[in-house]
This record gives C-alpha cells, structure tokens and sequence, in this order.
C-alpha cells in the first residue's frame, strides 16, 4: 500500500511538474515566481491574463486529453491483453475523427454535445471493426493482428477525413490543427462541455478496475470466481470508446500516448489494474501537458502541433516495446 | 522444389522457334491475364480521355494529339488529360511493381511500402526538397535518400538478420508513423498556399501533375521497370525460403538487397509524380497473383494491375462525385478498407497475414 501511495504521488509530481511548464513555456516566456504571484491573487494584468484566460483552459484541456488517452490505452492493454493497445495505433481515435469531419463537415452539424456523440460512435464502429477483422486470421500473434488491422483501419478514416477535408479549402484550414492532433482550437470553450463526458468515463473506469483484475486471472478462473466476462468486455468497450472519442474530439486524433503511459504506469505501479489506471491518467495527463510545451518551445514563434510531438517522440517507443527483451512480437 | 508444387503456376507452355536454340515458357493463365489488364488500361485510358466535363469524342482526341485541332481542345487533351492519365499509368505500374518486390521480401501480403513506412520516408525526403526550392531532379533523389534512410532505419532496428517478420512490420509501422508526423508537421508549417497543394500531394493526388516531373518520372521508370522485371527469377528462388535459396546458389544478402533497392527507387519515382498513394503497392500484388494463378506474385501483371487500379480511381476521383473532385488517395484508400474486409475475412489468407 505504501508503495502504491508513493508511485501516486511521484506521478502527481510529475504532473504538476509538466503543468508548470506548460503553463510558463510559449511565446512570452514567464517565471515561476509570476506563476506563484498569480497564483496567489497578485501580479500584474498581463501575466494574469496570459496565465488565466490563454495557458491555464489549454493545459487544463490537455491534461484532460491525456488522462483520458492514457487511461483508454490501460484499458485496452488490460481487456484485450494486448501489449501494444493504444487507442490511436488502433484506429480508434482515426474512427473518432472520420465521424467528426462527415458529421460537422457533410452533415452541418455542430455544438459539442452533438460533436462527442459523433466522435464516441465513430470510434465504436472502429473499435468493433478492428477487432472484429483481427478476430477473423489466424495463424500469427494476438498484437500483429490487431495492430496490423487498426493501422490499416486507421490509414482508411484518415484518408477519407483528409479527402472530405481537401474537398474545400475553408474547411480545410480549419481542420489541418485539428486533424495531427492540437491544442491551439479555443479551450475555454471546449472544456465546460468535455467535462461530464470525461466524467461519466471516471467512473465507469472506477467500476472497471476491479473485474480487470479478476479477468487478468484467465476466462475460465474469472468465470468461476462469478464475473460475466461479457459485462466487463462491455463496460471495458464503452469506457475506452467514451474515452477516446472524448479526446479526439477536443483535441483530434492523438497517438502513442495512450501505448506509453499505462507501460509506464506497469513497470511503476505492478500488476495492480486499479493502481495501473490511476497512475496511465496522471503520466497519460504530464505526457501531454509536457508534449504541448515542447511544441510550443521548439519551434517558436510557431508551434508544433501536440499530436506531431507525440508521434515523433512515441513512435521510439513502439520500436522499444517490439524489440525488446520482453518484446511482444514472436 | 518438389517440396512446394504450389509454388509453380499449374500449367505451362513452351514456345520454340522451330530452328533455333530460343524457347520460352509461358503460363498460358499469367499470359491471358496480362493481356487483359493490358487492354483494360487501354481502354480505360481511351474513356479517361474524352470523359469529363468537357466530352470530347475520339477522334476529336486523336486530331489534339496529332497537333491540329483548336486552342481549347489542346488545352484540355494535350495539357491536362494525356499528362494526367500518363502519370497514373507509370505511378500505379510503379507502385504495383514495388508492392510485389516488397510483399516477397517480407513474405507478408501486407508487407508493401505503403505499410511499412517506406512511402512515407520517401515523400519526407521529397517534400522537404520541393519546399526548398528543388528541382525535380533534386526531388527526385531527395525522396530516393528519405526512402533509403526509412528503409535502413526499419530493417537496421528491427534486426532483420536475426528477427522475426511480425517485428520487421510492427518495426515499420513504428517507423511509418514517425515520418507521417514528420511530414504532417512540414506541411502545417507552410504557408496556406503552399500548404494545400502540399497537403494534396500528401494524401497522393494526380490533379497538380507537372510536365517536367512526369518527365523525370518516364526516363526513370524506363530503366527502374525493366529492372524490376529481371527481378522474378531471383524472387522465385527467395519465395522458397532461405535455405533453398541458397543452395540453388542465390547470394541472400546481395538479392534481398537488389529488390530492396529496386523497390525503393520504383517507391520514390511514384511519390515524386503523385505523393504518398496508399494501397495500391498493397492490393495490386494480391489482385495480380488471384487473377493469374499461382502462389507467387507475378510482376508485369501486378505492375499492370497497379497501372489499371490508380487510373481508375483517379478517373472515379475526377468524375464520380463532380463538381468535387477527389484526390485519388482518396478513393484507394477507401477501396483499400473494402480489400482489408475481404482478405481478412478469407480464412484462407489467414496464415498469409503474418
């Protein structure tokens, strides 16, 4: 228990640690004694503003982002027990994506509300898909074959998100942020109405935790110790979908963060789903926060979009977790 | 070679010259089946050409070509369909070609470069030169360069000597997705002009074609194809297995390095001309090897069938959804999602899928 308390708090820091960043990094680049003034209720009207009304909703909004990535990613690794579960290797978010873009773009429709419903049935159907084209070969590794088809799945809704994106040069410029995944859309606007859905998927994720571990025991020991496998899968599917699609919509699609923050959150934390869980949120959320600060150190005055530096920088880690000494491809 | 009889089209036929020492062996299937894709592209060409908004009939189309019709008819024939209808030809040939080297040398249908991140190096390297101010030429090897460095980079990761296949694609895919983001954060960078032509190069469009480039691209393909095709006696001794190769007294590492090169060089022509197209290195190999029998993967009828492929969904792109044209990315994305249905959902594939 004690170790446990201890690994939380180590992710809590590092969080708070990426948040300051996030928070002091960018165009105009503060320090940490204005970030306490601020904090406290002091400091003069340009910080605050700067801090209050343009960085605190944007890495508030990743944090959110990145929690729900990283926590998606546990889910699917545990449910599935697939190594390399990620919502964004899977197809999932892509699906998320592709219902977005043809529901706003095609159909005109608009309003977060209807945005999220959009983006939760997009990355069903392509979550279902997935596996459902996975479950059918045989014959090679559970991880190839679902990795295998959520690229390939993947690589079809970005194709047709870009296809009905390019169809208008208007449209275009407004999802070319959006569609590697960014931060920069309005995030005070975003967030009032991301925060009932991230927290539905809280608690549903609370609920699972519990049956993962049972289920972690095998099928048949599971079945016999009185879990419906069937009720878990279920809830297991509608977390992640809530989840993913959630962060997609605020923040497009977002890959490689849901991969390495519940194998972080592993080698921390043990074989404890609900530690696991916990901990994928936090590293999933500083992952994030840390990512979008790079971004906008980097390549200042502009900025690289937050999707773009997960990827660079996770795409290494998919090489590491293949090769390694543990490696999942045999 | 007794040990795999599949692996030999069922029947043959040997044609000699009645007093020469010259005889060849055809597959009486193989053959039929490139004679038709071959007249299909034909055909296909011919509809693409006079098909449009502008209809015009063939032998309006024929007199453009010869030289002597009016202003406007040239404009369309001469400067914008033919280029448009040749270029989908060479790259889908191209394509087709590579999809085949690649698809033997991993032993994986879904082994082609557009999977495995070979495509995405090469436009890496191509966009970057093109944004600096590069000629064709310099686009041209600059792509050749990012493809070679993409390659390096998942065959030198992923251990080819000692790994498994499964961890040459995940490998691939990793890789893939590195330069998808590079890419993607070079083409945000750029102004929205420059951007949105970028970006329809991106996904793989034959709308923004350029005389010199497709020039570049036929003098290219003139050698890199031929080449290719010498390639099928080695790629039949390697689809054997290894040791079978070797005994039959092919040197490994200098053929899987032949076909590597080949398919990369065929890999960057194709993103020169038309950007990043996905899937089509990935269906034609399949489609060819159904349609003409036998277990290996046919060459010429791949690089016909990639040829019919691109031309078709570019035409579809051009017309089906009018006044909106879609890159053809676009649609062989789409179909690629259709073939993903159906070669997972064949059982019969299964073993073939890693």
């Amino acid at each position: 228990m004690r170790r446990s308390v201890a690994v939380a708090l180590l992710c809590t820091g590092l969080l708070a640690l990426a948040m300051a960043a996030g928070l002091l990094a960018g165009v105009k680049s503060l320090s940490l004694p204005t970030l306490l003034e601020v904090a406290l209720g002091r400091g003069d009207a340009e910080a605050r503003l700067i801090l209050l009304e343009l960085r605190l909703p944007r890495v508030v909004l990743g944090c959110l982002v990145g929690a729900a990535l990283g926590i998606a990613g546990g889910i699917i690794q545990a449910a599935t027990r697939n190594p390399l579960g990620d919502p964004g290797l899977l197809g999932i978010n892509a699906g998320a994506g592709l219902a977005i873009v043809v529901g706003a773009g095609l159909l005109g429709l608009s309003g977060m509300g209807a945005l999220l419903t959009l983006a939760a049935a997009g990355a069903a159907l392509a979550a279902l898909g997935v596996q459902s084209l996975a479950g059918l070969v045989q014959g090679s590794s559970a991880p190839l074959r679902l990795t295998l088809a959520g690229v390939a799945v993947g690589a079809m809704c970005m194709g047709l998100t870009q296809a009905i994106a390019l169809a208008d040069p208007e449209r275009f410029d407004l999802v070319r942020n959006w569609r590697v995944g960014s931060l920069a859309g309005d995030a005070g606007l975003i967030l009032p109405s991301l925060v009932p859905a991230l927290g539905v998927g809280l608690v549903a994720t609370a609920l699972l935790a519990p049956r993962l571990n049972i289920a972690a025991l095998g099928e048949e020991r599971a079945a016999s110790l009185g879990l419906s496998i069937g009720v878990t899968r279920g809830l297991a599917l509608f977390v992640t979908v809530l989840l993913a699609g959630t962060a997609t919509a605020a923040a497009g699609p977002v890959a490689f963060v849901g991969l390495a923050a519940p194998h972080a959150a592993r080698r921390l934390a043990g074989a404890d789903e609900r530690a696991v869980l916990l901990n994928a949120g936090l590293i999933g959320a500083a992952l994030i926060a840390a990512a979008d600060a790079l971004g906008r150190i980097a390549a200042a005055p502009a900025e690289i979009p937050v999707g773009v530096v997960t990827a660079l920088l996770g795409a290494p880690i998919l090489v590491l977790l293949v090769g390694g000494r543990r490696g999942v491809a045999r | 070679m007794t040990g795999r009889p599949t692996a030999m089209p069922a029947r043959m036929l040997t044609l000699r010259l009645p007093a020469g020492r010259l005889s060849l062996r055809v597959a009486p299937r193989a053959a039929l089946c490139c004679a038709g894709l071959g007249g299909g592209c034909l055909l296909l060409a011919l509809a693409a050409l006079t098909i449009g908004t502008m209809p015009i009939t063939l032998a309006e189309a024929a007199r453009a070509l010869r030289g002597n019709a009016g202003a406007d008819l040239h404009l369309v024939v001469v400067e914008w369909r033919a280029p448009r209808i040749a270029g989908a030809l060479l790259v889908g040939a191209a394509l087709g070609m590579a999809g085949a080297l690649f698809q033997t040398l991993l032993r994986n249908p879904l082994g082609s470069p557009d999977v495995v991140g070979f495509d995405a190096g090469s436009f890496s390297g191509a966009l970057m030169a093109m944004l600096a101010g590069g000629g064709p030429v310099a686009v041209a090897g600059s792509g050749f360069a990012g493809g070679l460095l993409a390659g390096a980079l998942v065959f030198g990761l992923s251990g080819s000597a000692g790994g498994s296949r499964a961890r040459l694609i995940l490998t691939g895919i990793a890789v893939g997705a590195f330069f998808t983001a590079l890419n993607d954060w070079i083409v945000m960078s750029a102004r929205l002009d420059t951007a949105l032509a970028a970006a329809s190069w991106r996904l793989g469009s034959l709308a923004g074609i350029t005389a010199d480039r497709l020039a570049l691209a036929a003098v290219l393909l003139a050698a890199l194809l031929p080449l290719g095709l010498s390639c099928g006696r080695t790629m039949r001794a390697l689809e054997l297995g290894d040791d079978r190769a070797a005994s039959l007294g092919i040197g490994l590492a200098a053929a899987r390095l032949r076909l590597a090169l080949v398919g990369l060089g065929l890999t960057a022509v194709a993103t020169l001309v038309a950007g990043p197209i996905g899937f089509v290195a990935l269906i034609a190999p399949q489609a060819a090897r159904r349609l003409a029998g036998g277990a290996s993967l046919p060459l010429l009828a791949s690089a016909l069938f990639g040829a019919f492929f691109l031309l078709g969904s570019d035409v579809a792109g051009r017309l089906a959804f009018a006044p909106l044209q879609l890159p053809a990315g676009a649609l062989t994305a789409g179909i690629g999602g259709l073939y993903f249905v159906a070669l997972l959902w064949s059982r019969r594939s299964g073993g073939r899928v890693a």
